[in-house]
């Protein structure tokens, strides 16, 4: 007979890691502030394709609280995810650094963490320029001026976050987190991401709102000369030409025009969608099952206000904005009264949740109607809600060929795209079967894919992985070994 | 300068009155399939050029329908029932231009099945051929009632801008033109029997003349496309610099409402000296009467659509009734307000009402105006009627005019006025300005005032010569292709 082990890899379930991650009352994340390079595919005067990399600067999520544990940085930041009923804290180490390795002048070097819209537990903010306890070495001439919300992080050296439950200090939602240290500059330079704090009954977003998958969708902006121009360390904002520095020195947003507009990370050139057997989501993020519901996470950190659009069936029920639910009646948690919109506006710094559960799978392009986009593509992503295909386990018939058979649930019947791969082990020995055909007796809701593959997937021993990729992205594979 | 608005000004009221008068619709014209439960529209992507209300001339990408040679800013207005088929074929006729590419159709809100054509990001699209052989059918079922919009889903932040974009009215089930009915035009009816709150003593006559359900009824309707143009961007793609296009930061200098920049807004439908701009957005109402404000944002800014007069009440969202109770076409959680956000890519739908009530004074002058027999005392319940105007007016010498004040304070009457004065007011009505409160969008590329920018009148109920006064059922009105 057949032992099978079942390897089903639904990539919305990823998402649920976070729920099974334990019941510690304390959360602790460790981020580093560095200097960090973003690489853009952008085409060149001639429409040439030419990757440019743009200064930032990011956060690192660290394995403990040691600088020398450190993944890369990425913008934005790594996701923080607590629950209401524990214990966050968030350290953060200062390595800002500019582009020839200098300690950056700009805000004495410092920077800072903080959450809009969740309440910090000992906040020692805000921070003068002036000498003080925590800054003997303050500039006396600018006594009573901020130069920070909270608490600072000095170069080389920790500061640490902390949002204690019993407190009140954890709400459930979707929000931002980002430096509180000049955020006009330090803000717009990358130091942001997204967190998440979840409620304590596994499965529910808000209180009273449960979903079967979550996906984050977050828009940024940047403007390569602001970049630049903090990055070499230029000193004061200064537009206007100089003698050795003929654009000026951009070193602030005030004069503002982004050069690119990034969906989760890095600008998306809206091509046909086409998942591929490594990246089933090519380019977008992949929800529940299109029948079942979704929550869409959409945070901002743009400094323009970007729309979210669908562009097909795919409507947004919209059910919070900065982690505010519409709760209806108020003062209850117990029903939302959501807003069906196709577009939804998301100003800077804000968040707005939408569940989305489509009578239909597939791939929906969701564009930025602010019409953020350059030659270098735009807040352009496909948001995916595949179909439940069941992959059956191969078998072999006694004449040794291999069936291999998949059940789809789709609602596009026999027009439905479901390609099938079959692997040994033996990459050369991989076989793709795109298109497999619908079998016209089970026309209808559930429609049954397979197809009949000769050796050498049979002999004893061998052990066969079928996946099964359906248009829409929906991805599942299941392995066997032939007995 | 001024001469010239001034006499396109002069043209608007003409415009206006023919509309008043002649029968004429006063709304914006949407395509129907004259086919009884039938829904096939032929939509053909064209280049051409509008005209900005300074004098600029702006090169555009629109779509026409097959009786129009012209392309058209914004796209023609789509009228269909709720349950309704709906399908549209798209030939791309940009053939011929520097920048010549691919184009689509999205319908946001419709689960649409595309046929023919190339695949694309969004949708199935159309090659720059001309040739039937390359258009694409876009099929859907109108499920829902409402307003909503359609816009090219190929290269979306160029596309947008160049004018791909135009208004999609889904009619609930059971609607009905008031005059399909047989009932009289919408006109406030005496029943001094009813004791209200409403000074006229209105008695809707909308019947089934309704946006959503049984609570969004209406006596008018009228559109507001609002777009704005970075003529920069045009220009790029007029030249065939689609990279600069699309690299552009847009910087719009242009604001439209439906595709005319204020005061060419006044204007009415199909004015010959604007072929590719067809549809005026002069509202006009009467006292007491609703008008429904659907307003479809295809810019790329927000724009603060406010209405002077009265508040604004906000009854649906993309199509979406606000109610707590869904299928109960009540829009109980609609809202109220003076401005309300045109967000790009969002429609809304505004119940906009208007009359005297609470204003303390009589707004018909008893000595000039005629007696009717709605305005008879028992009818007013706020202790308005006879009311008079609770200050000293000042005297012509102590007073400025405007093209549209007909000299007297009541309405439907006329005073005396200098030499030069007035004469924009054919029917002694009020008029209100309904613009983007975004201030710097009452321009044209500088030249102030102009932009998104229109005119409410409320009208009186008889004109200058005694006679009833009808509003043409007008609004967006039915007209075919074909």
């Amino acid at each position: 007979m057949i032992r099978h082990r079942l390897t089903r890899l639904a990539l919305s379930a990823c998402v649920f890691g976070v729920f099974a991650s334990g019941s510690a009352s304390a959360k602790d994340y460790f981020l580093k502030a560095e200097r960090v390079e973003i690489p853009v595919q952008d085409v060149d005067a001639n429409g040439a394709p030419v990757t440019v990399m743009v200064p930032m600067w990011g956060y690192a999520q660290c394995a403990a609280k040691d600088p020398n544990q450190c993944g890369t940085a990425t913008v934005p930041g790594p996701e923080i995810t607590v629950k209401e009923n524990e214990n966050l804290s968030v350290f953060v180490y200062n390595d800002l650094k500019t582009s020839a390795g200098d300690h950056v002048e700009l805000d004495a070097g410092r920077t800072s963490f903080t959450v809009a819209g969740l309440r910090l537990r000992l906040n020692y903010g805000p921070i003068f320029w002036g000498p003080s306890k925590f800054d003997p070495a303050g500039d006396p001439d600018q006594p009573r001026r901020v130069r920070s919300m909270t608490q600072e992080a000095r170069p080389g050296q920790w500061q640490r976050y902390s949002w204690l439950w019993k407190q009140g200090d954890l709400k459930p939602g979707t929000y931002i987190y980002h430096s509180a240290t000049h955020p006009a500059v330090q803000v717009q330079m990358g130091l942001y991401g997204p967190m998440t704090v979840l409620p304590a009954a596994a499965s529910e977003v808000y209180h009273g709102v449960s979903v079967d998958a979550a996906v984050d969708i977050f828009y940024s902006e940047i403007d390569a000369a602001f970049h630049a121009d903090v990055d070499k360390g230029l000193d004061g904002y200064n537009p206007i030409p100089q003698p050795g520095n003929p654009a000026g020195a951009r070193t602030s947003p005030l004069v503002y025009s982004p050069t690119y507009y990034l969906v989760n990370g890095k600008p998306q050139v809206d091509g046909v969608f086409a998942p591929t057997w490594d990246d089933p989501a090519s380019g977008g993020v992949t929800g529940a099952f299109y029948d079942r519901k979704t929550l869409v996470r959409f945070r901002s950190a743009a400094l323009r206000s970007r729309i979210p659009m669908t562009t097909g069936a795919t409507a947004f029920d919209v059910i919070a904005e900065t982690a505010e639910p519409y709760y209806a009646p108020p003062g209850q948690e117990v029903t939302v009264a959501a807003r069906r919109q196709n577009a939804i506006l998301l100003p800077a710094l804000t968040t707005k949740d939408a569940i989305v559960q489509g009578g239909k799978e597939g791939a929906t392009l969701i564009v930025d109607r602010a019409l953020g986009e350059t030659n270098a593509g735009g807040m352009n992503t496909f948001l995916v809600l595949p179909d439940k295909l069941q992959v059956y386990p191969p078998v072999c018939t006694p004449a040794g060929n291999l069936i291999a058979r998949v059940r789809t649930n789709s609602s596009l019947g026999d027009q439905q795209v479901i390609n099938f791969k079959i692997s040994n082990g033996t990459p050369a020995d991989d076989l793709i079967i795109n298109n497999v055909p619908a079998q016209a007796q089970f026309a209808g809701k559930w429609q049954y894919r397979s197809i009949l593959v000769n050796s050498p997937f049979c002999a004893p021993g061998t052990v066969v992985t079928l996946s099964a990729m359906s248009g829409s992205g929906g991805f599942h594979s299941d392995t066997v070994t032939i007995e | 300068m001024a001469k010239i608005s001034i006499s396109k000004a002069a043209l608007a009221v003409s415009a206006v009155a023919l509309g008043v008068t002649g029968g004429a619709f006063a709304g914006v014209p949407g395509y129907v399939d004259p086919t009884p439960g039938s829904a096939n529209f032929d939509l053909t992507v064209d280049a051409g050029y509008i005209s900005a209300a300074d004098g600029s001339v702006i090169y555009m990408w629109g779509l026409h329908t097959p009786d129009r040679s012209l392309m058209q800013y914004p796209a023609p207005t789509l009228i269909v029932n709720e349950g309704d088929e709906v399908s549209i074929t798209l030939t791309n006729c940009l053939d011929g231009e520097a920048a010549a590419e691919n184009t689509s159709l999205i319908f946001p809100g419709f689960d649409v099945t595309a046929t023919g054509g190339v695949a694309g990001a969004a949708t199935r699209e159309a090659a720059p051929t001309c040739n039937a052989a390359d258009s694409v059918t876009y099929t859907f079922t109108a499920d829902h009632a409402g307003t909503f919009l359609y816009q090219s889903g190929t290269n979306i932040s160029v596309q947008s801008e160049m004018g791909l974009g135009g208004a999609l009215i889904v009619r609930p089930t059971g609607f009905l033109h008031r005059d399909e009915m047989d009932i009289p035009d919408a006109r406030p009816t005496a029943d001094p029997t009813v004791a209200t709150e409403d000074p006229f003593n209105y008695v809707p006559q909308s019947g089934n003349q309704i946006a959503y359900g049984t609570g969004t009824d209406f006596d008018y309707e009228y559109l507001y496309v609002l777009t704005d143009i970075d003529p920069d961007i045009h220009e790029m793609v007029r030249i065939g610099d689609m990279a600069g296009a699309k690299s552009r930061d847009g910087k719009a200098v242009y604001w439209m409402i439906n595709g005319r920049a204020g005061p060419d807004t006044f204007f009415a439908n199909d004015v010959p000296w604007l072929p590719t701009q067809p549809y005026g957005s002069m509202t006009q109402m009467q006292p007491g009467q609703k008008v429904l404000v659907r307003t479809v944002s295809l810019g790329r800014d927000l724009h603060p659509f406010h209405t002077h007069g009265n508040n604004l009440r906000v009854v649906a969202v993309d199509g979406n009734l606000l109610s707590s109770v869904p299928g109960s076409g009540i829009p109980d959680l609609g809202f109220s307000d003076f401005t309300v956000s045109g967000i790009p890519g969002q429609t809304f739908d505004g119940v906009f009402e208007w009359s005297d009530l609470g204003m303390g004074w009589d707004i018909f002058d008893e000595a000039t105006q005629h007696p009717v027999e709605w305005h008879e005392p028992s009818a007013r319940t706020d202790g308005t009627h006879g009311g008079v105007i609770p200050v000293s007016l000042p005297g012509i010498p102590d007073l400025t005019f405007g093209g549209f004040y007909s000299g007297s304070p009541y309405l439907g009457s006329f005073g005396q006025l200098p030499p030069g004065e007035g004469g924009l007011n054919l029917n002694g009505g009020f008029f209100y300005m309904w613009h983007s409160h975004n201030e710097k969008e009452l321009v044209n590329n500088d030249i102030f005032p102009g932009g998104m920018m229109t005119m409410l009148i409320v009208e009186p109920f008889l004109d200058g010569n005694g006679d009833q006064l009808v509003i043409p059922r007008g609004s967006i009105f039915e007209k075919t292709a074909n």
